[in-house]
């Protein structure tokens, strides 16, 4: 270490053992922190290109060019749009719960952008003059409970900003989204339990080692089933089409945001790309093996590529789906949800945790 | 029966709807990024109206009123007199067209019997007056001036062009075939 001596003077801690061991913590801060920031810049910036890449796709697919003025192909646009969003003037509806009203987007948005601190992103750690960075945050060992415990908080701030609003589209809006994210997040949270029968673990970083060495490993195939519900819940709980009543804009105007303007409109507009980032995240890690490789010999290229890629891949998805279907109606939602998915849901983990149980045999 | 079923949990209706749009997605685009690129405009284009002169810079219109009479949103007001000049010889004193009003229906230049009126493939017209869109005659003649080509080209495609017409002032009426009934 080159830098010890600058900071520990003598005298004051004299116990080399101590010494070490401080050094060590202080490293481990330094790592976490660059880490933290690093995964809040990329993650902020990748929700500002998203609403660049959705706007884009869904005008290619409908024979448009998209948003093309700001800059060369439009590439500006994002930067433009938050511009104009956070210079716009902040209406408080008269009749709204001000303190509710203001706190009910930041709620939404918080979760969203914690959920990424247990996502992994790459493989191989890497130091730098003693500062050990991590591709991810934190490796909790219940990683993907994590996950689903705030993408469930998330659903608070909807149904806390439509209530505030005091207005009818908007309480409309929230007890949607309420019923059906409890709907949905449960048959999501099914799903999920076949991958950690398999798996054994609930860490993300456990899951994706063990589905390593090529894409006949990947959980996509012995958990078709699971995969397939598990990301219609996810497109049903970040509120897209063809599950959008919250926002149906031909019913409720906006939904549960209709009264919000300026600021806290992106708020909950950067939460909602930061849910589907988060959904995409765990179908990539928990299905498509995560950072790994579709085939061993591909290893050159770098884990956060393969890991971008996927994650790509699943929000081009949610483009795709949104260019093509119409929204559904509120009672076939439920129906589907209840009467459909969780049996399935259910029907899957049992014959998953019978297959398992006897092959490990 | 069991088609049916396969169908529908493989969600084979959903796949054919997103084989369709990700079709779209490579298909050509049809927006036109207007002030970068500008359609090409037919020879028949109802743009603005101008008036014409005649080759020696006289202006054709003789104040008939027939314009005036057949306009259907009444936009144009004509308010002709005798030449000062040129004993025998009408003009129009005033003539204002109103293009707030105009539709654009082209009649008074059917109506024209001295092919003093056309149309040109001028459009982008824009003003933050009303005043401002309601054009006197030098206006109108300043117009027909910077897109003689238009307007000409108008005439020749509606089948208005008098083959007759030397373009010489001759101080007499031409009735191109269409006014005249054949």
């Amino acid at each position: 270490m080159i830098r010890k001596g600058a900071f520990c003077a003598e005298g004051i801690v004299d116990n080399a053992d101590v010494n070490e061991k401080g050094w060590v913590l202080i490293n481990d801060l330094i790592g976490a922190l660059v880490v933290m920031l690093g995964v809040l810049f990329v993650v902020l910036t990748m929700i500002a290109y998203l609403t660049y890449l959705e706007r884009k796709v869904l005008g290619f697919m409908q024979d448009r060019l998209g948003p093309m003025e700001v800059g060369p192909w439009g590439l500006l646009q994002p930067l433009a749009d938050g511009i104009k969003l956070l210079s716009k003037e902040d209406i408080i509806p008269s009749e709204a719960n001000r303190a509710i009203f203001r706190i009910a987007p930041v709620i939404s948005l918080v979760p969203a952008i914690l959920a990424f601190s247990v996502i992994p992103f790459g493989h191989d750690s890497f130091g730098f003059q003693g500062v050990t960075l991590h591709p991810y945050i934190a490796d909790v060992n219940v990683g993907i409970l994590v996950i689903l415990a705030l993408s469930s908080i998330g659903a608070y701030g909807i149904l806390l900003g439509g209530w505030a609003s005091n207005s009818k589209y908007s309480i409309l809006g929230a007890l949607r989204s309420a019923a059906q994210v409890i709907s949905y997040e449960l048959t999501a949270g099914m799903s999920v339990i076949g991958v950690l029968i398999l798996s054994g673990s609930m860490s993300l970083v456990k899951i994706e080692d063990a589905q390593a060495g090529g894409f006949w490993h990947w959980y996509i195939f012995p958990q078709i089933v699971a995969f397939v519900i598990y990301l219609i819940s996810g497109i049903a709980e970040t509120n897209r089409t063809p599950f959008d009543l919250p926002e149906a804009e031909s019913e409720l105007v906006a939904g549960f945001f209709t009264e919000y303007s300026g600021m806290r409109f992106s708020l909950y507009y950067l939460a909602e790309y930061a849910n589907m980032i988060i959904v995409s995240s765990v179908a990539t890690i928990l299905f498509l093996g995560g950072w790994n490789p579709p085939l061993p010999s591909l290893g050159f290229i770098p884990p956060v590529i393969w890991f971008l890629l996927k994650v790509y891949f699943f929000l081009f998805f949610f483009f795709w789906i949104r260019a093509t279907l119409p929204r559904l109606r509120y009672d076939q939602l439920m129906r589907f949800g209840w009467k459909i998915m969780l049996p399935v849901s259910f029907a899957n983990i049992i014959v998953t945790g019978i297959a398992a149980y006897f092959l490990e045999r | 029966m069991l088609k049916k079923f396969l169908n529908t949990i493989l969600f084979s209706e959903i796949g054919q709807g997103l084989k369709l749009t990700f079709r779209h997605m490579f298909l050509r685009k049809i927006t036109v990024q207007y002030p970068k690129e500008k359609l090409v405009l037919a020879d028949g284009y109802r743009g603005f109206i101008v008036h014409r002169r005649y080759d020696n810079g006289v202006e054709r219109c003789v104040g008939c009123d027939l314009c005036e009479a057949i306009c259907p949103a009444k936009a144009i007001r004509v308010v002709s007199d005798i030449h000062p000049e040129v004993p025998d010889r009408r003009y129009a004193k005033e003539y204002t067209l109103d293009f707030t009003r105009c539709v654009f229906c082209g009649y008074c230049v059917v109506a024209c019997p001295v092919n003093a009126l056309s149309m040109t493939k001028e459009f982008a017209h824009s003003s933050f007056t009303r005043d401002g869109l309601i054009y006197s005659k030098e206006q109108m003649l300043a117009l027909g001036d910077r897109s003689e080509n238009d307007s000409d080209a108008y005439l020749k495609v509606r089948n208005m062009w008098d083959a007759e017409d030397s373009g010489k002032d001759e101080g007499r009426y031409h009735f191109p075939p269409i006014t005249l009934g054949g």
